[in-house]
């Protein structure tokens, strides 16, 4: 039986409509249920036609990984080499690689990471790969640019805990360092040649050619019916109001526990895990993180800030309690699943 | 009141720097911002309001649902915040302006407000969009659970009724309408207060719409405040303000401009005139210069004739001094063949005295009488030897005169050989003297010296002890010399005469000559000691002086001579004296070998090396 559901479609006709007039077509008080039912009935066809019927891509929510810029190989090359240099950190045990492994999805698989001196870092370690894609970085999106990031892990007494001097001496000492750094940048070594190789390394770690980017760009054939139902229900549900763009997610904020409050059992982080009301310090940014991208969200189990969830069924009906505040049906949920999985690209070299 | 030239050149001169340097402080201010800065932040102003325009732009479409996700607001934003840092770092190296960048800043802060409340708005619209997707859903859903309004109880219509005015007013309201959010708020009590009286998963149902419918309303409400907010965000009107400002820049520039203008006129109008006046004043002298230019060059010209006619007559005087000279050399030589001739004739007139005087006093007259006597006694000679005394006394006259006449006659031929020396010797004086004017070397012959001497002694006629006159000889080893023979004769007959000359001018006593002759280191030395009258201290540097001569009648070639003589020789002439009255000691020191003929230093006679030629035998 029809379950209701309308595309997202119809509801842009709705939402199109011009102002309506003084007197309305459906008069207060009078309007029947029936007659919405009617509306709805007349338009569904029209509107499992369109969901049928292939999408323009420049209209959908989510759009196609766009190829990634051309970095300077030198610099590439030296970023790579810093960002699995553990001598970087205070310890020397620590490296950007070590939670941000590339094997594992740009992330490592724990629900906290572990930095310098075995120390836990306070939330769950979001994944490197498609990061330039990101309007901000960290979960609270106190980071602005990728440097920012860099710099912050580095300095960060949990997670590499290290000084500038430190890292500039280390790398100052290591010959190979010196000449790298001679070699692909005018003034050498300086702290913000430092960031910016790191950085440019990490610009090129844009995963394309997943299956769901072969089906934006046109090949039918890329996802199979469930993953494609997977992705209709994806967008009706109105997940993709948030995890949408190119990074189907990455570019906004958005609060966690919409429709039902993040009670204290959801919080397992350290209290003050409350995202970027640490950074602004407004109210209504109390439990307001970045929203993540799901780009190869297959790999980087678990999920959310506090890594509470182990798996991707888990996350998705967490988000539908907390985001959408509806029970999907179970097969929807799978669908959704199903969908979620296309999205992750072939291994990096 | 006379103003002195170089006051009047040093005040010119400040002039012209004080005129220079402005031109140069000028030159630098008006340069301080070109043109192309002020164009370029234009443009830089304009992109950012165009920016800030499609920002709002994407905005709306994202509000009307045209753009279904908001990559376009990020891109917008970041590129916003890209132009804007560049506008501030436009301005950095400027002067200064306060207001300008107080301007920027405030033009910053307002991007940056507005990109808060776009961060706000995005999430309020995803949190709307969903929940007003989903009620018409609810709705449905509720409607079905009460059974499509078949059971119909009252609280059940009641819902069915509230929940479909809820959700066209929300779907209303999310057209834009905006005064219905009371009434909304009103249906929305009345729903719940109506679901209360269902049963439970009724209920559940119902509070699932009511609590989007409520969603619905908040985040109605938060994304049109936040819309509002967004479009009174002042970014247009601080890039105007910046607009202004750089305008307002831009014509204090053009008109500071003009007035440099003006200033560089003036200035460079008193420059030329100082230039003019420098070039006319450089013109003047320039002909006062050219005037000294031609006086000097008549002086020079004047001085140069001069000089010429002064070098003529000192050529003239050369020339003469010259010819004196030649002369002078000439008279010398004659002087000294003369001189030397002289010393020879003396002994010439002597032995040809002395053979006439011999001939004289010949034992002839002796031989005449006898001859006389025997003639008497012709006829009767036998009686004449037998009878008379007188004739074994002529026997033995006649036999005795036989051997005087034979001595005579060996004296006298004696004599005239050594007359014909001395012929000889002046021959070969004059020879020699000759060889001085045409510089021919004379023979050098290997000789012993004690010849030499004796030759000397007999010529200057010394050769033997006389009554006023002790000769003492003193030879020593003394092998075989080569040396020019007539150059030593003239010098030891020089020598000779001279000191027989001194012992003469002190009469009354016996004098003493003694002629040394010795080999040493090489060197032949032939001494010639008299006790004449000796040499004055004053004078012992002079005897050898061209001309000086102590003697009346004097000529004074002779020693100055021999010392040439000597030096040519590769030898030398020493004097010495004790003073008046103890006599003079002279030495001649001749190389014993091939004499290294020195340079011979006459006055107009050109030096050249004559080389030692081997032995020659005298002719």
């Amino acid at each position: 039986m029809q379950s209701g559901v309308t595309s997202f479609d119809q509801q842009k006709q709705f939402m199109s409509v011009p102002r309506a007039p003084r007197s309305p077509r459906w008069p207060r008080g009078h309007t029947t249920l029936r007659s919405v039912r009617c509306v709805a009935a007349a338009l569904l066809p029209l509107a499992a036609a369109a969901a049928a019927a292939a999408q323009p891509a420049a209209t959908e929510p989510l759009q196609p990984i766009p190829a990634a810029t051309r970095q300077d190989p030198a610099r590439v090359a030296l970023g790579r080499r810093l960002f699995h240099e553990p001598r970087l950190s205070a310890d020397g045990k620590v490296s950007c690689a070590s939670c941000h492994d590339l094997a594992r999805g740009g992330a490592d698989n724990r629900t906290r990471s572990i930095g310098i001196h075995g120390r836990l870092t306070a939330r769950n370690a979001p994944t490197v790969l498609n990061a330039a894609l990101n309007f901000r970085q960290m979960w609270n999106g106190r980071a602005a640019t990728l440097e920012a990031q860099v710099e912050l892990v580095l300095l960060s007494p949990s997670e590499m805990g290290s000084t500038w001097p430190n890292v500039l001496t280390v790398l100052a000492t290591d010959p190979s360092y010196a000449s790298a750094f001679a070699a692909a940048y005018r003034d050498g070594l300086t702290k913000a040649n430092v960031l910016n190789a790191i950085s440019t390394f990490e610009r090129t770690l844009v995963t394309a050619d997943s299956p769901f980017d072969r089906y934006l760009r046109g090949d039918r054939a890329a996802l199979t019916d469930l993953e494609k139902l997977g992705y209709a229900r994806f967008k009706q549900y109105g997940c993709a109001s948030c995890h949408q763009g190119a990074n189907i997610g990455g570019n906004m904020f958005q609060r966690f526990g919409v429709m039902v409050p993040l009670a204290a059992a959801k919080t397992t982080g350290k209290p003050g895990d409350l995202g970027r009301f640490e950074v602004t310090g407004l109210d209504r940014d109390r439990h307001v993180y970045k929203v993540p991208s799901l780009r190869n969200v297959a790999l980087t189990a678990p999920y959310f800030h506090d890594g509470s969830a182990a798996t991707l069924e888990e996350a998705v009906s967490v988000m539908f309690r907390y985001q959408l505040g509806r029970v999907a049906p179970k097969q929807d949920e799978e669908a959704i699943v199903r969908f979620l999985r296309t999205l992750t690209a072939p291994r990096l070299e | 009141m006379k103003i002195s030239r170089n006051a009047v050149a040093w005040m010119l001169l400040a002039v012209a720097i004080v005129g220079v340097a402005s031109i140069g402080v000028l030159y630098a201010r008006a340069n301080a911002k070109t043109g192309t800065e002020y164009f370029e932040e234009l443009a830089l102003l304009r992109r950012i309001g165009q920016l800030d325009a499609q920002w709002e732009a994407d905005v709306l479409k994202a509000r009307s649902g045209m753009t279904l996700h908001f990559d376009p607001l990020r891109e917008s934003s970041d590129e916003l915040e890209v132009l804007v840092k560049a506008l501030q770092a436009s301005d950095e190296g400027a002067d200064h302006d306060t207001g300008l960048a107080d301007a920027q800043r405030a033009l910053a802060e307002a991007v940056r407000e507005k990109a808060a409340r776009v961060e706000e708005f995005k999430s309020s619209l995803a949190i709307l969009r969903n929940s007003l997707h989903y009620l018409p859903l609810a709705a449905e859903e509720v409607h079905k659970t009460l059974g499509y309004g078949l059971p119909a109880t009252d609280a059940a219509h009641r819902v069915e009724e509230q929940l479909s005015s809820v959700l066209v007013a929300s779907l209303l309201n999310a057209q834009g309408r905006r005064d219905g959010e009371a009434e909304t708020i009103e249906s929305i009590e009345a729903l719940r207060h109506d679901a209360a009286l269902l049963s439970a998963p009724q209920k559940a149902q119902v509070d699932l719409f009511t609590i989007h419918a409520e969603t619905v309303l908040r985040e109605q409400r938060t994304v049109n405040a936040v819309l509002d907010e967004i479009a009174a965000v002042p970014t247009a009107r601080r890039a105007e303000d910046i607009n202004a400002l750089l305008n307002r820049q831009q014509q204090q520039r053009v008109q500071q401009t003009r007035h440099m203008r003006a200033y560089l006129l003036v200035t460079s109008v008193v420059l030329a005139m100082l230039l003019l006046s420098a070039a006319w004043q450089l013109r003047r002298n320039h002909r006062v210069l050219a005037q000294l230019n031609s006086q000097l060059h008549e002086a020079n010209e004047l001085l140069e004739q001069r000089v010429r006619e002064r070098t003529q007559e000192l050529r003239d005087a050369q020339n003469e001094l010259v010819s004196t000279a030649r002369r002078a050399g000439m008279a010398e030589i004659a002087s000294n063949v003369l001189h030397n001739v002289g010393n020879i004739l003396n002994s010439v007139n002597v032995s040809a005295d002395l053979v006439a005087s011999r001939l004289r006093n010949s034992c002839t007259r002796g031989l005449a009488r006898a001859a006389d006597l025997l003639r008497a006694n012709e006829e009767e000679l036998p009686q004449f030897f037998a009878a008379s005394a007188k004739g074994p006394k002529l026997a033995r006259y006649v036999i005795e005169l036989s051997a005087t006449a034979q001595h005579e006659q060996a004296e006298m031929v004696a004599e005239l050989d050594a007359l014909r020396r001395s012929i000889d010797h002046i021959k070969t004086v004059v020879a020699t003297q000759q060889s001085y004017a045409t510089h021919s070397s004379s023979p050098v012959i290997r000789i012993h010296p004690h010849e030499l001497v004796e030759d000397a002694l007999r010529i200057s006629g010394h050769a033997v002890t006389s009554e006023w006159l002790e000769v003492v000889r003193d030879y020593g080893e003394l092998p075989q010399v080569l040396v020019d023979r007539d150059r030593v004769l003239q010098i030891l007959v020089n020598l000779l005469s001279n000191a027989r000359q001194s012992m003469k001018a002190v009469p009354g006593c016996r004098h003493r000559l003694v002629v040394q002759a010795q080999a040493d280191a090489g060197m032949l030395r032939v001494r010639v000691i008299d006790d004449g009258e000796g040499i004055p201290v004053e004078n012992l540097t002079r005897i050898f002086t061209h001309g000086f001569t102590t003697r009346k009648e004097g000529h004074g070639f002779g020693l100055h001579s021999c010392a040439l003589a000597a030096q040519q020789m590769g030898g030398t002439l020493e004097a010495h004296s004790d003073g008046p009255g103890a006599g003079a000691t002279f030495t001649l020191h001749l190389p014993l070998g091939p004499a290294p003929v020195a340079e011979f230093h006459g006055d107009d006679h050109p030096a050249a090396d004559v080389a030692a030629e081997p032995a020659v035998a005298a002719a």
